[in-house]
């Protein structure tokens, strides 16, 4: 019995010893890393392809440890490559530093973008970790109408399977400061069934008051006068998805919306054209296409 | 009950002992309710004999003939010469249950190290194995995996809705103002209704009837003022109290960072006794604002009122004791902060109910009627996305039965049953329950019990998870048509008391159906959408009691799993599956809380040490600018971008261990001069400084901690 008891006892003590070592272990484990190591996304690229202009900008960010952005100058290689073709050039890096507080990398080229032919940009860091992304310019379309239908505002879009933007641009002056700014409202959400029934024909609604009437809320004390109007006008290539949908949840999710290979952001191909907000009638007193115009931005 | 305070006794021994028949022995133990019932005695002269530990054993002769029914009702006198004993030996609590309930005595919270001169019921509750709190600010309590607002909290009878103070030690309930609270982790019986976790039910202590008493005491975190008296006839009592937290103030003298946290509670209460008749009646008021996040620039406030009243009557020769509550609470809380309007919720409730406890013999029936009116009103812009402002009511009635059913000295089981009626909101509601025991020695000190239980909640509290400090709460209905929340327990335990050390293991196992969460976003904003979650908590409570001379020690450890599974478009996109489960934020996996005190000469020390393993939270992985194409395309030349933080997946990450000792130790002092006593004490929180997190805001990528290592000192002076 007391041999029991003693077995016992020292069991009991045995089992103390290691409940107590454990505790002691668990409330030692000071580490405490709150971040989850970034093994799946290198960088964060922006922006769009259009075969349209001259000289492309893309943004890119090397994804980071830190809440706030550095000055520093990012040290990644980016290059675009003609797939197609095999021609291939290395981007230059600009630093964007609008006010004291916000700094920021773009990317950009004069590389001669094609339509119908695919794109492949590529960061790399000097460990040799890289993001990539593959960009396919759409073909090139008729230039839109301008029209009025109903006594609605309209433009008219063909021969596109694609909108990735419709902007009514504006460019106008104060009356106090005799200051020139442009504005940009999108109305590519204002999309319309076609009256006509034509399968490849898009039509969207501007609403010009609208926009006046936003533009006159920054300038609640004077008068301004619109100096020009424009009417712009962007295809998107196949990587397009319908963005303008999606809320800002699904956005902010890595993969929400991302066509970047170990990396977040979203890349896409676009023909874009402006015209004149004004329009354009032919001989036989229909709407037609207006010359193009260089974008006012 | 207590002749001073005619505060009813539970676990006082009643037993009769034939005079000329030493061997023909029976006895019983009082109820909660001080009611205790012997049945099926034979003819003859007895010894009644009332015993309670602390007070002044009672005896009396009783002659019964045949048919006889008595009814004998007594107080008790306090045993003064014994108090000093009573507190160290008061028989351990901490660990024995019975029914499920676990009875919170003063002794209990006495020995949990508070700063401030006597425990607090908060305090002692989070020394508990199974509950959970997130910190020492913010008043929130989960237990088993319930949220808060999923506990019921009584004051004698009054639902309180938001029952503990911003500043995590303390509550309204300080140790000099409560006889006793009965807790239920889980599996409370049909008595209870409307909600789904757990219950707490605290009896606040009378006023003296004969002597004129005050208290003042003071630390460096509250004041308290109490006073008692009687009223004309040795019937009647009243007892006020007020605290007044000062934490905000001396914080900035000796705590680093300043506290931004104030509270109060102000409280009156009257009571009326006879024989047959006991009545009471309370009003409370509590108010709380703070920072929850000191560097935040957003205010948190709240405040509770109850009023109310409760009468138990015993006519004499009957066998039905009768009770009836009738009450009125209200909590309102808002928060502000420089983005947006303030966010107000208030709910008001008017309830009434009346009970019978009735013997048959050995059998038991608890059955009544409750009738409950509910008033919302809640202005929320621009917190959650599908909720605005909107004021409505909510009426309820129903009623609840149940049988205590002894089979043999070993066995009883006690089926009971909850009817519900919400019309035109929700379908009728049953809610069966059932528990059985099994005693295999036919006493107490060795007990297998198991129960099961439908739990519904037609009134929900919604708060934000994803951020540890928020505790805003918004009580609305059900945000979702005919979903009441609802959850099924299931609980298995054995209980064990061999001489000085007792100890018991539970297991339990929660089915969660309908529970209202924001869903989950990688967005740093206030405002969220609703969603629906189903889901189950499981785990055990093991508790070991050694109480020996002047020593006492307890140790509990908690194991628990809670998962929710829940549908949001959001996951669909993340994981190709709309449907997935997770681990909410107040998921502690392990839990460990040792409480000591020994009397050493005239000086009680007591200690408290606690751990628990890391809450979730979402982890990130990196930092970037998002640019986005929803309102065009964008120009990456003129367009900044909107800082992002890139999540991993919701809920993976664990938050460091948690762990702090506290110590205090007092004394009493004779102030003979003035005919009072003083308490002193001197203690220390979190006595090793550990930096222990409060939270951690993946946005900012800034952490919060808890209190530092505080020195306190505590005075009490009591007449």
């Amino acid at each position: 019995m007391n041999r029991h008891l003693i077995i016992s006892n020292n069991r009991l003590a045995l089992l103390s010893a290691l409940i107590i070592t454990l505790l002691v272990a668990i409330s030692c484990d000071e580490s405490f890393e709150p971040r989850e190591e970034n093994t799946e996304y290198f960088f964060s690229m922006y922006g769009y392809l259009d075969a349209t202009v001259d000289t492309q900008w893309i943004r890119l960010v090397p994804v980071r440890e830190e809440f706030d952005p550095k000055p520093d100058q990012i040290e990644a290689v980016v290059t675009i490559r003609n797939i197609d073709s095999g021609e291939e050039a290395q981007m230059n890096d600009s630093l964007f530093n609008p006010n004291p507080l916000v700094v920021y990398w773009n990317y950009w080229t004069t590389m001669d973008i094609e339509p119908e032919e695919t794109y492949e940009i590529t960061a790399v860091r000097p460990d040799g970790q890289s993001s990539s992304t593959i960009v396919t310019i759409p073909p090139d379309f008729p230039t839109p109408i301008y029209a009025v239908l109903n006594g609605d505002e309209i433009i008219v879009v063909r021969g596109v399977d694609n909108v990735a933007d419709v902007q009514a641009i504006y460019w106008i002056r104060d009356s106090f400061f005799n200051r020139e700014y442009i504005f940009t409202f999108s109305h590519i959400s204002d999309s319309l069934q076609s009256p006509f029934g034509f399968e490849d024909e898009l039509l969207f609604r501007l609403n010009g008051n609208r926009d006046l009437e936003l533009i006159a809320r920054k300038f609640p004390d004077t008068e301004f006068l619109v100096l020009q109007r424009q009417l712009f006008v962007a295809s998107a290539g196949p990587q397009w998805i319908n963005l303008y949908e999606l809320d800002e949840d699904i956005y902010t999710l890595a993969d929400g919306v991302s066509n970047i290979n170990d990396g977040v952001g979203f890349m896409l191909g676009t023909i874009t054209k402006t015209i004149p907000w004004a329009a354009c009638i032919s001989e036989e007193g229909s709407f037609k296409a207006c010359e193009l115009e260089k974008r006012i931005r | 009950m207590d002749y001073s305070t005619s505060q009813t006794l539970e676990g006082a021994n009643v037993t009769i002992q034939d005079i000329n028949n030493p061997n023909r022995f029976k006895g019983n133990a009082t109820d909660k309710n001080g009611f205790y019932q012997i049945g099926t005695i034979r003819p003859g002269t007895y010894e009644l004999k009332v015993s309670f530990l602390g007070f002044i054993t009672h005896i009396d002769t009783l002659t019964f003939s045949l048919g006889d029914t008595k009814t004998f009702s007594l107080d008790l006198k306090q045993d003064e010469s014994e108090l000093g004993v009573v507190v160290v030996e008061q028989p351990a609590g901490a660990v024995l249950r019975e029914e499920g309930r676990q009875r919170v005595s003063l002794v209990d919270l006495s020995r949990v190290p508070t700063p401030v001169a006597g425990g607090d019921l908060v305090s002692y509750l989070q020394t508990l194995p199974g509950v959970v709190s997130l910190g020492s600010r913010g008043g929130q309590i989960f237990i088993r995996g319930g949220s808060p607002s999923e506990n019921m909290v009584l004051v004698d009878g009054i639902l309180i809705y938001k029952p503990f103070h911003i500043v995590g030690f303390f509550s309204p309930f300080p140790q000099d103002l409560i006889a006793n609270a009965d807790f239920y982790a889980g599996g409370f019986s049909s008595y209870y209704s409307g909600r789904i976790s757990s219950v707490l039910d605290i009896n606040m202590r009378n006023g003296n009837k004969f002597d004129y008493k005050a208290s003042a005491s003071i630390s460096p975190f509250v004041a308290d003022f109490i006073a008692e008296g009687p009223f004309g006839t040795e019937t009647a009592s009243w007892i006020i109290s007020m605290r007044k937290s000062l934490i905000q103030t001396t914080s900035k003298a000796f705590i680093e960072p300043e506290q931004p946290l104030k509270f109060e509670s102000n409280y009156a209460k009257v009571s009326f006794n006879t024989n047959d008749v006991q009545c009471s009646s309370l009003v409370m008021h509590t108010y709380d604002r703070g920072k929850l996040d000191f560097e935040k620039d957003e205010t948190i406030r709240w405040g509770n009122i109850l009023v109310g009243g409760q009468c138990q009557v015993l006519p004499e020769d009957s066998r039905i004791l009768l009770e009836t509550n009738v009450n009125f609470s209200q909590m309102w809380n808002n928060s502000r902060n420089e983005d947006q309007k303030d966010s107000f919720s208030r709910v008001s409730r008017f309830y009434m109910d009346i009970n019978m406890t009735q013997y048959r013999d050995e059998i038991r029936f608890v059955y009544g009627a409750f009738l409950n009116t509910r008033y919302m009103n809640y202005d929320i812009r621009g917190r959650f996305q599908n909720l605005d402002t909107e004021r409505y009511g909510l009426f309820t009635m129903g009623g609840h039965f149940e049988v205590s059913l002894p089979i043999g000295e070993k066995i009883s089981f006690k089926p009971g049953i909850v009817f519900t009626l919400l019309p035109g909101i929700y379908d009728p509601s049953y809610e069966p329950r059932i528990r059985a025991t099994y005693q295999p020695l036919g006493n107490k000190n060795q007990e297998l019990s198991a129960s099961y239980g439908i739990y519904r909640q037609p009134l929900v509290g919604i708060s934000d998870m994803r951020d540890a400090s928020s505790v805003f709460v918004i009580w609305m209905r059900a945000p979702f048509d005919g979903a009441m929340m609802e959850s099924t327990h299931y609980l298995l335990s054995w209980q064990q008391a061999i001489g000085n050390f007792n100890w018991s293991v539970e297991g339990y196992y929660k089915d969660l159906k309908n529970i209202s969460i924001p869903t989950w976003t990688t967005v740093a904003r206030v405002s969220t959408e609703l969603t629906l979650a189903n889901g189950e908590t499981y785990g055990a409570d093991l508790r070991f009691e050694y109480s020996k001379g002047r020593f006492y020690g307890v140790v509990g450890y908690g194991y628990s799993i809670t998962t929710y599974e829940s549908a949001q478009d959001n996951f669909g996109f993340w994981f190709d599956e709309p449907v997935q489960s997770f681990n909410p934020p107040h998921d502690r996996r392990h839990q460990v809380n040792t409480t000591g005190s020994y009397q050493w000469g005239d000086y009680l020390i007591g200690a408290r040490w606690q751990l628990g393993t890391g809450l979730p939270f979402t982890q990130p992985i990196g930092f970037d600018e998002v640019l986005f194409f929803d309102n065009g395309l964008p120009d990456v030349r003129e367009t900044v971008g909107t800082r992002r933080v890139i999540l991993d997946k919701p809920y993976k990450g664990r938050l460091p261990v948690y762990h702090r000792l506290d110590a205090s130790i007092e004394r009493d002092y004779e102030l003979q001069n003035f005919g009072a006593d003083l308490n002193v004490k001197i203690g220390v929180i979190n006595s090793y400084d550990r930096a222990n997190l409060f939270f951690y805001d993946v946005f900012t990528n800034r952490r919060s901690d808890q209190l530092p290592f505080v020195p306190y000192i505590a005075f009490k002076v009591q007449t």
